[in-house]
């Protein structure tokens, strides 16, 4: 369960380039290389070791016309999928800078 | 399962070379010439030689082995050194470890070092004398050396059949089935010449995108080095049909990146690969294409696309 207060970084082996509003993804120890829409660009670049996920969310809400409580739910259910990925990975509270 | 730097091939791997130095196995050298290259093999044996000249036999310089060109010191090493074991349902593959000056590699029967100082220059250190091991060692040292120095001269190697058209080599890159070598299968049997179904280099110059043939093949490929321009690029899918569609810039690199073998691990050098990629697609154009085995594939494609030339 991903909650608001939490942070999560790109995983040690992952490289992205944004490419006009999409965004490639490299997971390098597959390698994997992964293609990102425009939301899921501004994700992955916001999470960057020290933006929580709520900060995260607000940041999108100001961007993109859409109901607060869906871009939250979409935005923790795209983080968890690309934690599942060992894209993210969720960083402990005494690491978060 | 993880596995450190080396220890799926080498007993050993914490005595990897720190530096090209070792005894050679002999005085002779061979330069394999093709796209940033000559690659020049040297402190061969006889033995080894004549195996490197077979194997790459229409890409070998003749005469004097020259002086300029990526350096390969080829040296002994005891067969203690390396593990054996069942190749049965092994899948073969080369360990990397890629430092900021270097890239350390070790695989089936092969040590390598590739170094930047500043110019690169690599070694391979291996127990095969020339017999049937040593071509396919020398080509897995050769394929890796080749995608580094291609991509610093601004290029790439992909994983792609190469396939002859209209005077210009289209290049389809594409997962591990789908499609390459069918289609370079169906392709031959038009009449149109493959370059490979399996690596092929492509760059780009003041006067466009090039291709370049290149010694490595899986069932098709041409017989000597060989330089043409680039028809386009496509991602090949094998579906019902045909279908020729337009890419997003994200989803081509994307596809262009996944096919590009060794440098795409590698985090020091991933960048300028990007960047290299990126240039050929501001450059070529850039298909997604479906195929299916019925004929008119390439009437299709001509349909779709004009070939730039």
């Amino acid at each position: 369960m991903i909650e608001g207060t939490m942070v999560f970084r790109r995983c040690r082996d992952v490289r992205y380039r944004i490419v006009g509003a999409e965004a490639v993804v490299v997971r390098q120890s597959g390698p994997e290389v992964l293609v990102l829409n425009g939301v899921g660009a501004r994700v992955i670049e916001g999470v960057d070791a020290k933006t929580t996920v709520a900060a995260l969310v607000a940041r999108l809400a100001e961007e993109y016309d859409v109901d607060p409580q869906t871009l939250e739910r979409d935005v923790t259910s795209f983080l968890s999928e690309l934690a599942e990925s060992g894209v993210v990975e969720k960083m402990e509270a005494s690491d978060v800078r | 399962m993880s596995f450190r730097f080396g220890e799926r091939f080498l007993r050993s791997p914490e005595l990897f070379p720190a530096r090209r130095a070792g005894e050679a196995w002999g005085r002779n050298a061979v330069a394999v010439d093709f796209g940033g290259g000559p690659y020049v093999f040297t402190g061969l044996s006889a033995e080894q030689e004549a195996a490197a000249r077979e194997r790459f036999s229409g890409f070998c310089r003749q005469g004097a082995v020259p002086r300029e060109g990526i350096e390969c010191r080829v040296l002994r090493v005891s067969p203690e050194e390396f593990r054996s074991f069942d190749l049965r349902g092994f899948e073969l593959t080369l360990d990397l470890d890629a430092q900021a000056d270097a890239v350390r590699v070790a695989g089936l029967g092969l040590m390598a070092r590739l170094e930047w100082r500043p110019s690169l220059a690599a070694a391979l250190w291996t127990a095969s004398s020339g017999d049937d091991a040593f071509p396919g060692i020398l080509e897995n040292v050769l394929r890796m050396l080749a995608a580094y120095r291609i991509a610093e001269c601004g290029g790439a190697l992909l994983h792609s059949a190469g396939i002859v058209d209209g005077g210009a080599a289209w290049v389809f890159v594409g997962r591990s089935g789908a499609g390459k070598s069918t289609l370079s299968r169906l392709s031959l049997g038009e009449g149109r010449a493959v370059l490979s179904d399996d690596l092929n280099a492509v760059s780009w110059g003041a006067k466009g995108c090039w291709v370049s043939a290149l010694p490595f093949a899986g069932d098709y490929h041409g017989a000597a080095s060989e330089i043409l321009p680039l028809g386009a690029l496509c991602q090949l899918r094998q579906g019902q049909g045909h279908r020729i569609e337009p890419l997003s810039r994200a989803e081509g690199l994307a596809a262009l990146l996944a096919a590009a073998p060794y440098v795409n691990q590698d985090p020091h050098r991933l960048d300028r690969l990007l960047s290299n990629l990126e240039a050929l697609l501001d450059r070529a154009p850039l298909h997604r294409v479906t195929f299916s085995l019925e004929g008119g594939l390439w009437e299709a494609l001509r349909a779709a696309h004009e070939v730039r030339v």
